[in-house]
């Protein structure tokens, strides 16, 4: 029976077929043309091939050598970065750099068991009023502080 | 003579307050972030980028280059007296380094790496400013076909460069060249791969591919992995090395300083790999290789030189012929683009002050790094005592308002956690992310080459082969392919990674 002995090299094969694939796709309706005019899609559709190609070779190869284990996804580390990310994309317009900044080191500091609460509130509000002073007084960056509505 | 004249501009360029002032702002920043480990100087690059918008171009790139140096030095204050890297091209400092500070000697070996980097450093612009002007002479015969074999050649070494499978690497440099389509098409005016969204009509923006590829997937891979501090770092007594020291020192200092030089022009090279190269060459030739991992001197001015090289020589095929060689000079290229010059051959014509200036200015950083790195190692290593979970959110909001303030768009934000993410699970796979970069900058300037080659030629390939320029450089990209499926080369390159 197939088994798959290098699960990393299996995920990573798979990625690239799967952007190969996407590639191919979304590319289907820009015009190839010919290699002495080449259109839009010439270039791209080629790379697509061949990121499915070499995705192939990689996950094929990766039932033949072996490999360790993909090391596990620790979502508690990875999930409060990125949704700190989103927090701060959707305040930085809506309710100013100051809310921003806040908020996004609140929710960061769970990225880790580490944290203490009143550190890192404290943190927090030294480095809104830090990035106030530095980014908008200092640097004049286009920034809002606050929100105007 | 010209290598003078053009220096004495470039220095007269560079001898100004507002540039030496940009100067030691970035050398104390690129200190400052080398000690620190969990931020490198891509992180930090990217997110002073938009700062240096209201800046006179050559400001600006003489402290972006100072933070890139500048976190050479600092990276191997840490390793000797900490045991803790704080850049990627001090790792093997650590080896001799730390032994050497445990046996009393740490001052010697600060005392040796600040002295190798310095000489290094000196040499290394010396090579910029004697072989800059020879390369860009030489591109100006260069012609679509040429550029497209160049770049082939570039990104083929920046494969055989990265950790890992070189299979994984090819498919991560034509995922770049794909995530470089993205955007308007310039010949024919279709827009591609945009998913309608206007905010990457013109390209997908630079910043979140980059700072979610490595800064902030850095962070979320720092924070899985146990946190190990040395609370105490090994008192320093005396900082002068003794002769024997010296004695040692000196010609692995000359060799390091030499590797670097070389693999710094390499695409694809740059410190890391200069560094890792030096060690294992010292290891080689040393009468004794059983002293090396015991304190060996050799063991830190080989390396310590050959990465400030390198750090140096590294700008030689940006400034010449437009071709970034590593992500840190893909960066300097997109903060040249912003500023409206476009790197190459040009720059030297048009703008002799910006590159002797950038030139001269290095030199004047490598001097300013000596002089404040001795007397400051004790301020740096108290910095080391902040703990990384009161650093990563600080770092974490710098780069998202370096994002953000680029174009002021939410979009790159969001950006930034598609990239952030793809980055967190290459890492998983085992896919070394630089490759992708380099291919990244590279797709549309490739991709437009490719096309005009092919017109020129009317569609045929050979085109390629029968141009002796552009065949010759095609033969040192197989040449440099070989070098991978030999079996000689490839056991060494796999020792060099491992060590």
């Amino acid at each position: 029976m197939l088994r798959i002995k290098k699960p990393q090299d299996f995920g990573a094969g798979l990625l690239f077929i799967l952007f190969g694939i996407a590639g191919l796709w979304f590319g289907r309706n820009y015009a190839v043309g010919t290699a002495a005019r080449m259109g839009p899609g010439y270039f791209p559709l080629m790379l697509s091939w061949l990121l499915i190609a070499f995705g192939g070779f990689v996950a094929a190869r990766s039932f033949v050598i072996e490999g360790p284990k993909i090391d596990p996804v620790r979502w508690r580390s990875a999930l409060p970065i990125l949704a700190a990310i989103a927090v701060f994309a959707l305040l930085i317009q809506r309710i100013g750099l100051a809310v921003a900044v806040f908020t996004v080191i609140c929710i960061a500091a769970y990225a880790t068991r580490e944290s203490r609460r009143r550190e890192v509130i404290l943190l927090a509000l030294f480095m809104a009023v830090f990035c106030i002073g530095v980014f908008i007084y200092a640097l004049h960056q286009p920034l809002p502080l606050w929100s105007e509505d | 003579m010209d290598v003078f004249v053009n220096l004495a501009t470039g220095f007269s360029a560079a001898v100004t307050l507002q540039n030496l002032s940009f100067s030691l702002i970035g050398c104390l920043l690129g200190t400052l972030i080398g000690v620190l480990p969990g931020i490198g100087p891509v992180a930090t690059i990217a997110m002073l980028l938009p700062i240096t918008f209201g800046l006179d171009p050559l400001s600006a790139l003489i402290m972006l280059a100072g933070i890139y140096y500048g976190a050479q030095y600092g990276g191997s204050t840490t390793s000797i007296l900490v045991n803790m890297p704080g850049e990627t091209s001090s790792v093997v400092t650590c080896i001799d380094g730390h032994q050497m500070a445990r046996q009393g000697r740490a001052g010697a070996a600060l005392a040796t790496s600040a002295l190798g980097s310095f000489f290094a450093g000196c040499v290394g612009v010396v090579f910029v400013a004697a072989f800059g002007p020879v390369l860009a002479a030489f591109s100006q015969k260069f012609n679509s076909p040429e550029y497209f074999a160049l770049m082939v050649l570039g990104l083929s070494s920046a494969v055989v460069m990265a950790r890992g499978s070189v299979i994984k690497a090819i498919a991560m440099v034509f995922l770049g060249l794909m995530l470089g389509m993205v955007g308007t098409d310039v010949n024919s005016g279709t827009v591609r791969y945009t998913f309608g969204i206007p905010e990457f009509f013109d390209r997908l923006e630079f910043l979140p591919v980059v700072m979610g590829l490595f800064g902030i997937s850095e962070i979320m891979l720092n924070l899985e992995r146990p946190q190990e501090r040395q609370a105490l770092a090994a008192k320093i007594k005396g900082l002068w090395p003794t002769r024997e020291d010296f004695r040692l020192a000196w010609p692995a200092v000359l060799r390091g300083t030499g590797l670097g030089s070389v693999l710094g022009i390499l695409p694809g090279g740059g410190v890391v790999l200069a560094s890792f190269a030096a060690y294992t060459l010292e290891k080689k030739i040393a009468k004794d290789p059983s002293r090396f991992g015991k304190g060996a001197i050799e063991g830190v001015a080989g390396p310590e030189s050959a990465n400030n090289a390198a750090a140096q020589t590294s700008f030689i095929p940006l400034l010449t012929l437009g071709l970034p060689s590593n992500v840190v000079m893909a960066l300097m290229m997109g903060a040249m683009i912003i500023h409206g010059i476009a790197p190459g051959a040009a720059v030297m014509d048009k703008r002799p002050d910006l590159f002797w200036g950038l030139t001269a200015s290095m030199w004047i950083g490598n001097l300013m790094l000596l002089v404040i790195n001795l007397p400051l190692i004790g301020m740096w290593v108290r910095l080391l005592r902040i703990p990384y979970r009161l650093l990563f959110p600080c770092i974490l909001v710098f780069c998202l308002i370096g994002i953000y303030t680029v174009n002021n768009s939410v979009t790159d934000l969001w950006a930034t956690i598609f990239f952030a993410g793809l980055g967190y699970l290459f890492y998983k796979f085992e896919c070394e992310p630089a490759p992708l970069v380099l291919g990244f900058v590279l797709g549309p300037l490739m991709e437009e080459n490719l096309r005009r080659a092919m017109t020129l030629s009317r569609g045929d390939p050979s085109i390629f082969v029968t141009r002796p320029l552009s065949a010759a450089l095609l033969a040192l990209t197989v040449c440099v392919i070989l070098l991978v499926v030999l079996p000689q080369f490839r056991k060494t390159r796999e020792e060099a990674f491992v060590e």
